[in-house]
């Protein structure tokens, strides 16, 4: 048999994912999404596979990058939160706020779409129509014609925008 | 070939120790954003690569003079910075336009520049703006200005054994009035490669053309200055003849070809028509500055 890159020695990355610390094991030149998706973080999608399209987005120590483009090992000490946390303010009311608007249909691209978003939200608490639209320039839709989701961004703003004026 | 291992540098001085002794088939990864994909499709080959994400060479120092970038300094933070927006707005716009927040958030200046594409969208404001590359081998750290680095698309002037710690961009003194501009274009308005970029800067004085560099990415084996445009317009008033006259000229300055992207002939109307927009918008702000000036002084009286 033809030798793999899964065989060559798998060595231990540690990092917190969604606020439990983990060690992963990856292989030399594994993607952190691979690495992540064999732990079982089965959230974070593969379409592309070439940072085209923000299926596979994890917030790495808080800003959005494509998972498919990063290596295992260079996430080593990084604080990781993927679509699936829970007790992430930002992250829990874009998850709410994407049902109530029904932004999401064949949920492929929602936890890419979630967590650029929270990138977004992170650094700007109201943003414009067109800045969401630029924020999530990076995350492809094939479904919703996107419209839902752009509501959804807008009414997670405003929830986390009244949750801290009293 | 797989990569067989990663050593993660810690420092800069560890990671320029740790390229100078690196054996062959050793590369350096900062973002990754093109290694990655380039490894996976067999473009380029590793056996051993060194990480340098956390080698604490991201800064961005604004100084009187100058702003010097860390090599490892992502797009996003250059697009966030209040210093390259006030001084380098080509440099900004390159960057706050430049793929998609989250490639944005892992890609850096060094790699945009060492991946050496003829359509890195960093480049064209940086030879715009005339700028130095810091490279340190060992202990040694040389200059290289930037119009002298790339030697053909994917080649520049780096042997194995050198490290791009920096890239300095001098501020240009608020006598010298410098505007600039950078333009792209792609199929749509983010995640593309440039058909055409273009960055030009220029400084009037008493109404002259004093300097300007006009340079033009994915026209030629790596971006270029368009010299003989630059020559036309120096010494003259920015009217529409000489700025008509300077975008006919460019088009002598590259050697388009057709690719995936685009064909020859296109990228040749496109810098014909980007440098011709890039200056007009230039000589509207310029006006309107004037306008604006008068106005106050007149307020003032």
């Amino acid at each position: 048999m033809a030798a793999s890159e899964a065989d060559l020695g798998r060595s231990p990355v540690a990092l917190t994912i969604n606020g439990r610390r983990t060690v992963l094991d990856a292989a030399p030149g594994e993607r952190l999404l691979d690495a992540l998706r064999r732990a079982g973080w089965l959230d974070i999608k593969e379409s592309c596979g070439e940072g085209e399209c923000g299926s596979c987005t994890v917030l790495l120590d808080g800003r959005a990058v494509c998972s498919c483009l990063l290596l295992a090992q260079s996430a080593e000490g990084a604080d990781v939160v993927t679509a699936a946390a829970t007790g992430h303010r930002v992250v829990g009311a874009l998850r709410r706020a994407f049902v109530e608007e029904m932004g999401t249909q064949c949920g492929f691209c929602t936890p890419g779409m979630v967590l650029a978003a929270a990138d977004l939200l992170t650094g700007d608490g109201d943003p414009d129509e067109a800045k969401i639209r630029r924020a999530l320039a990076g995350n492809l839709c094939r479904c919703t014609g996107y419209h839902r989701i752009l509501r959804a961004v807008q009414r997670a703003a405003a929830e986390l925008r009244e949750e801290v004026q009293p | 070939m797989f990569v067989q291992s990663v050593v993660r540098a810690r420092s800069e001085v560890e990671a320029a120790w740790l390229v100078y002794e690196g054996k062959p088939a050793t590369r350096l990864i900062a973002g990754g954003t093109d290694l990655m994909l380039q490894l996976r499709r067999g473009q380029r080959q590793a056996l051993a690569l060194i990480d340098l994400r956390r080698s604490g060479m991201d800064h961005i120092l604004e100084n009187e003079h100058a702003i010097c970038i860390g090599a490892t300094a992502t797009v996003a933070a250059l697009a966030q910075h209040p210093g390259i927006r006030a001084h380098f707005p080509a440099l900004h716009t390159a960057a706050a336009t430049l793929a998609s927040q989250q490639i944005r958030n892992l890609a850096t200046i060094g790699g945009n520049i060492c991946n050496a594409s003829p359509a890195a969208d960093l480049v064209t404001p940086l030879l715009a703006y005339d700028a130095v590359l810091r490279v340190r081998r060992g202990d040694d750290v040389r200059e290289v200005p930037v119009d002298r680095f790339f030697t053909g698309p994917g080649q520049h002037v780096l042997t194995q054994q050198d490290l791009l710690v920096e890239v300095v961009v001098s501020k240009p003194l608020p006598s010298e009035g410098e505007r600039s501009r950078f333009l792209k274009l792609g199929f749509r308005g983010a995640q593309v490669i440039a058909v055409v970029n273009a960055a030009v800067s220029l400084r009037l004085r008493r109404g002259l053309v004093a300097e300007t560099h006009i340079a033009l990415g994915a026209v030629a084996p790596t971006a270029v200055r368009a010299i003989s445009a630059e020559r036309l317009l120096r010494g003259e008033k920015l009217t529409p003849e000489a700025i008509a006259a300077a975008a006919e000229a460019a088009v002598d300055d590259i050697s388009p070809i057709d690719d995936v992207r685009s064909t020859a002939g296109y990228r040749r109307r496109v810098v014909r028509n980007f440098v011709r927009l890039a200056l007009e918008e230039i000589a509207a702000q310029v006006a309107a500055e004037t306008a604006h000036g008068s106005q106050r002084s007149r307020s003032r009286a």
